[in-house]
């Protein structure tokens, strides 16, 4: 007994300094709330564009110290995800799209630069990103019936993938060209009350 | 949803207490604190530290209370996301308050596998034990399924809730003797914070089956307290 308890202190020591949280790591915090809850600028503009037969569920969301309001909701078969300012001002809309669905060029970008970055990888998420400058409804309105082509689109894909160095979870996001902006490791529950 | 769940937990507990009250009798109530610390040194090497007590409910005596304290130390290498493959080493010591307390020394393998439905999760592990005690040698070969899910929503974040499920069958194989046990469990579990948890869990557990002395019953609460680094 007094020897097994040596050599975990001694393991607590020495390998228990080893680890600490990555810098890059996807900080982010989702809580239900209800449409109450939410701005009403955001409801006004949710409710001009879906009548009762939308089902939306409403969010409150803090990414990094950034906080927000998401609604998330399927409209004409597409799963939409708009994000608001506290203020209830629309600060960008994510559709989930299928890899298929974009473009031969950006496939192929894609597909080089996650062979290059693991050797075997899968992809669990994509979501394209519409950001834009005009009114909220003009740009809701634009996304909503596909008529993207003047809004800037960004790639955000959820990766699960090993090299040598890293295995994990990341969120990679790419601008429409297929160049990288960001690389975040994502959060996943520990398995030590499963394993 | 929520409160479905929340009316099935409670369902589940009635039943609970309802069979401890029933077998209390011919079964062992057990109550088993846990202290559970990992940490990594990569993406791929992981360590765990656990320390748990069996207390008895139904001791007669002071001495007898404390059944069993272990000790764990193990680790696990991590070949992708989903696969992990492990080792570690147990000691145990039953009724240390007794005359001729007994020990143990227990070396375990284990593979584990995970799958992800959004934040829920059916987990799969296989482990494989050689018990070393003072009285005899003893093979064991454990399969486990688990699955936990977020009470409220669709991601686990700090805070709240959620509950865990598990079923355990283990055959154990000593000289001339073999035996079966079945380990039916239900948690609920508060995630802290990201490096913190607690669970308090409900486990009933059919011993010595296949064997001609009858099955017996184990009751037992467990309170766990998870850190990781």
């Amino acid at each position: 007994m007094r020897s097994t308890s040596i050599i975990c202190i001694l393991l607590f020591v020495v390998l228990g300094c080893a680890s600490s949280d990555p810098a890059n790591l996807k900080q982010e915090y989702e809580k239900p709330v209800s449409k109450s809850e939410f701005p009403e600028l955001a409801n006004q503009t949710l409710d001009s564009f879906f009548d009762e037969s939308v089902s939306i569920n409403y969010f409150f969301e803090v990414d990094d110290v950034e906080e927000s309001f998401e609604a998330k909701l399927f409209f004409n078969e597409e799963q939409y995800s708009i994000e608001f300012t506290t203020d209830g001002e629309i600060e960008d809309i994510e559709k989930i799209v299928s890899f298929e669905s974009l473009g031969y060029a950006l496939q192929g970008a894609l597909t080089m630069f996650f062979s290059e970055e693991f050797s075997t990888y899968s992809i669990n998420k994509i979501q394209v990103q519409y950001t834009s400058s005009v009114a909220d409804e003009i740009f809701l309105a634009q996304v909503l019936n596909q008529n993207t082509d003047t809004i800037t689109q960004r790639y955000e894909i959820e990766i699960e993938g090993k090299n040598d160095q890293e295995l994990g979870y990341f969120e990679f996001l790419f601008t429409s060209n297929g160049e990288l902006l960001q690389k975040r490791r994502m959060y996943k529950r520990s398995f030590d009350n499963v394993w | 949803m929520f409160g479905r769940l929340r009316s099935l937990f409670s369902a589940i507990i009635l039943v609970f207490i309802f069979n401890t009250v029933a077998f209390s009798q011919s079964a062992d109530l057990i109550w088993n604190p846990q202290f559970s610390y990992s940490w990594k040194s990569s993406d791929r090497l992981a360590y765990n530290a656990k320390f748990n007590l069996f207390n008895s409910l139904n001791s007669q005596t002071t001495e007898e209370f404390l059944q069993f304290a272990e000790s764990q130390i193990s680790f696990a290498y991590s070949s992708s996301t989903r696969l992990k493959l492990g080792m570690g080493y147990y000691y145990r010591l039953s009724t240390p308050f007794l005359n001729g307390y007994q020990y143990e020394h227990r070396f375990l393998q284990q593979a584990g596998l995970l799958t992800f439905f959004g934040d829920r999760r059916i987990s799969h592990r296989l482990r494989n034990e050689l018990r070393f005690r003072d009285s005899n040698f003893q093979l064991r070969i454990r399969y486990r399924i688990g699955y936990d899910f977020p009470l409220i929503g669709e991601k686990l974040d700090v805070g709240e809730q959620y509950l865990i499920l598990k079923n355990e069958f283990l055959g154990a194989f000593s000289e001339g003797s073999a035996s079966g046990e079945n380990r039916l469990s239900i948690g609920h579990g508060w995630l802290l914070s990201r490096k913190q948890k607690f669970e308090v869990g409900l486990e009933y557990r059919t011993r010595s089956l296949f064997t001609e002395n009858g099955i017996r019953h184990l009751f037992l609460l467990s309170t766990t307290f998870y850190l990781n680094r």
